[in-house]
């Protein structure tokens, strides 16, 4: 069981199952770093999702479906960050009401569409090629696991680096944390503070949408009714865990990429799939108790000796 | 602009005209879509509106669904109350099937005593649910939006572990257990619909919500400790327990629920997904402003409105999912608080001078 093939295999797929985590902690990050709490991570997946895999079929080209992904992504996440912003509504609650709003609108567009609720297998929907790496793809064992992924899974990987180039090497990322460690202060050195913010939340829905149209054109070629599955919500506890820096942010996706795809890799096996399937939902919520009470101890620690030095 | 009269009106009841406006905007919102993409929009407007009064059995559906509905709009009460957004009510009500399905298919007890047994369980379990992302957001300030959502997918594969590795009927085409034995049901009042004795369970349970809330100490330390917690503090409240335990009775009356509708409705256990609920249990929460007597009201307006879209969905080109657009984009309205703000400002400022004008003459 446990031969080469069999880890070769595995890690192939912690890097597949990784990709949806990586786009969706990323995007998380952006408005966290703006001081905003997005909780419409997963919503905006899954509308992005259905807009990729019907734009894909009805324009026959990969850049529509990719365009249609963004578009909607882009207008779902700067919806949420208008009227938590603008019309001062509950962030949280605006977006919990995304995220259901995205379940319904979803199925109710395919339907009108299409005239069935579940999956879009109908469309004649594209999805992104797989991408072999020249030189990589003929070492052994390491070819087997970095070779052969979905074009949108190494944009991933750029996606990080590009996330933490713009937030610590640009202007606009140092704007970004200004605002979201200061308002006040960075107002007062003349940040357009409500445009920052609103920026955020549309680079947010941006990177989120490239984790939707993965789920739909590239890690299955339809779309299907919920299917982001608390991926969005995982994102965010990777991003949340790791502080939201973006290195450790991917490590930690990359982790509970592994957990998922080893209780996928399990279910071959003549086991009963409800507990393997209930494993990364449960795994997250024991990193989640875990890393906070790190953090917590580490902060009254940092306490403690601020009184003393004093 | 605006009359003298009209304007008192409008400041008087200023929060209840918000709430109608943003429904309204809402409705006509996705009336204009439904126009624009269905082949028979009057008639997805009549049996939107006027469907569910057409027979018995439709109006039995609207007073079947506001049996849970108002269980979840309690639970999400307890937790709005308490000024935390704890979303385990969906799993605290799913989980509560398993318990009782549990329970009543292997227990053998007279009629009364069964279904009170797999309530009183359901509620525990609820309770218990429920208090684990509230425990460790207290202890360790860990996000309860994520792992409060986290747990409702744990709970989702236990309790379809329990279903279909346990206690399914393999006799069944789909997932479900047997049907319980008449003594765990609750009965029927109403021929022709599947009204059950659950309401009556509902009532006293909003009476006790009710009291419990505004009119003990044990419910005055809970809205301190969530509206203001540095002041109930400072006035010697355990907000932490006060904070906990609400969250405890919320996941309870979640789970109570679950397991009446399991009882009254299903009388079997057949649940393979959520039942979505515990988002009705927002939207009544945030409407009815966390108070237990306005529940029943919200969750009949929304029972209402979710058997018109099952109606629209059966009779119509329209699917049911339309229902959740209206649902979630009425209270992203009303939650912003902007909305009409501007033109109550102008109210107020024309109120004044007119009073000042008044006083002057």
């Amino acid at each position: 069981m446990f031969s080469l093939s069999f880890i070769s295999s595995l890690l192939f797929s912690t890097i597949r199952l990784s990709t949806p985590l990586i786009f969706s902690s990323m995007g998380g990050l952006i408005t966290r770093k703006s001081g905003s709490n997005n909780i419409a991570l997963e919503g905006t997946m899954l509308i992005s999702a259905m807009a990729g895999a019907v734009a894909s079929a009805y324009s026959q080209s990969l850049i529509g479906g990719l365009i249609g992904a963004l578009l909607s992504g882009l207008l779902i996440s700067v919806f949420l960050g208008f009227m938590s912003l603008k019309m001062e509504a509950d962030m949280t609650l605006t977006g919990v009401s995304i995220n259901r709003l995205s379940d319904g609108l979803t199925i109710f567009i395919i339907f009108m569409l299409i005239g069935e609720k579940g999956t879009t297998i109908k469309l004649p929907s594209l999805s992104f090629p797989t991408v072999e790496l020249p030189v990589i793809k003929d070492i052994p064992f390491i070819g087997d696991v970095f070779s052969g992924h979905n074009l949108l899974t190494y944009f991933a990987f750029v996606v990080v680096v590009l996330v933490w180039f713009l937030i610590y090497k640009t202007p606009l990322g140092l704007k970004i944390r200004a605002v979201g460690e200061n308002e006040k202060a960075a107002e007062s050195v003349g940040i357009n503070v409500m445009g920052i913010k609103l920026l955020a939340f549309a680079l947010t829905g941006i990177i989120c949408s490239f984790g939707g149209a993965y789920m739909s054109m590239g890690y299955l070629s339809w779309f299907s009714a919920s299917m982001i599955a608390g991926r969005g919500f995982i994102g965010m506890s990777a991003m949340n865990l790791s502080n939201a820096r973006p290195f450790r942010t991917m490590f930690v996706a990359i982790l509970f990429a592994g957990v998922d795809a080893l209780a996928m890799t399990l279910q071959t096996l003549n086991l009963p799939p409800e507990p393997l399937q209930m494993l990364p939902y449960l795994i997250t919520i024991i990193a989640l108790v875990v890393v906070s009470k790190h953090d917590m101890e580490q902060e009254e620690k940092r306490k403690k000796e601020l009184a003393q030095s004093k | 602009m605006m009359g003298d009269k009209f304007r008192k009106f409008f400041l008087k009841y200023f929060e209840a005209i918000r709430i109608a406006f943003a429904v309204t905007l809402a409705i006509v919102a996705i009336m204009i879509v439904i126009f624009f993409v269905s082949d028979q929009p009057l008639d997805v407007l009549y049996w939107f509106t006027i469907g569910p009064l057409t027979s018995l059995r439709r109006f039995g559906t609207v007073i079947e669904l506001l049996i849970p509905l108002s269980f979840c709009g309690l639970a999400m009460c307890m937790m709005f109350q308490v000024n935390r957004f704890n979303m385990s009510v969906d799993g605290a009500f799913f989980i509560a099937g398993s318990v009782t399905a549990i329970i009543a298919l292997h227990l053998d007890l007279p009629p009364i005593v069964l279904p009170a047994l797999c309530i009183a369980a359901s509620g525990l379990v609820g309770g218990c649910v429920s208090f684990i992302p509230a425990y460790i957001n207290e202890k360790y300030k860990a996000h309860i939006v994520v792992s409060s959502i986290m747990l409702n997918y744990v709970m989702l594969y236990i309790g379809r572990f329990i279903l279909i590795q346990w206690l399914k009927d393999p006799t069944f085409s789909y997932n479900g257990t047997p049907f319980f034995s008449e003594n765990a049901l609750l009965t029927r009042i109403l021929k022709g619909t599947r009204i059950h004795t659950g309401i009556f369970i509902m009532i006293v349970a909003i009476i006790i919500t009710y009291i419990l809330l505004y009119k003990t100490k044990v419910g005055y330390n809970m809205r301190y400790s969530g509206q203001n917690a540095a002041f109930a503090k400072y006035v010697g409240i355990d907000t932490k327990k006060s904070i906990l335990s609400a969250q405890f009775i919320g996941g309870m009356l979640a789970g109570i629920g679950g397991s009446i509708e399991c009882l009254g409705i299903y009388q079997q256990l057949n649940w393979e997904a959520h039942l979505g609920y515990g988002f009705d249990g927002v939207i009544i929460a945030t409407i009815a402003k966390n108070n237990p007597l306005a529940v029943p009201v919200v969750a009949f307006l929304l029972s209402y409105i979710r058997a018109g879209g099952d109606l629209v969905n059966r009779m119509t080109d329209v699917p049911v999912e339309l229902v959740t657009v209206i649902q979630s984009l009425v209270v992203i309205f009303i939650a912003a608080k902007a909305l009409l703000a501007s033109t109550k400002h102008k109210a107020l400022i024309q109120d004044a001078q007119t009073k000042t004008e008044k006083g002057a003459n």
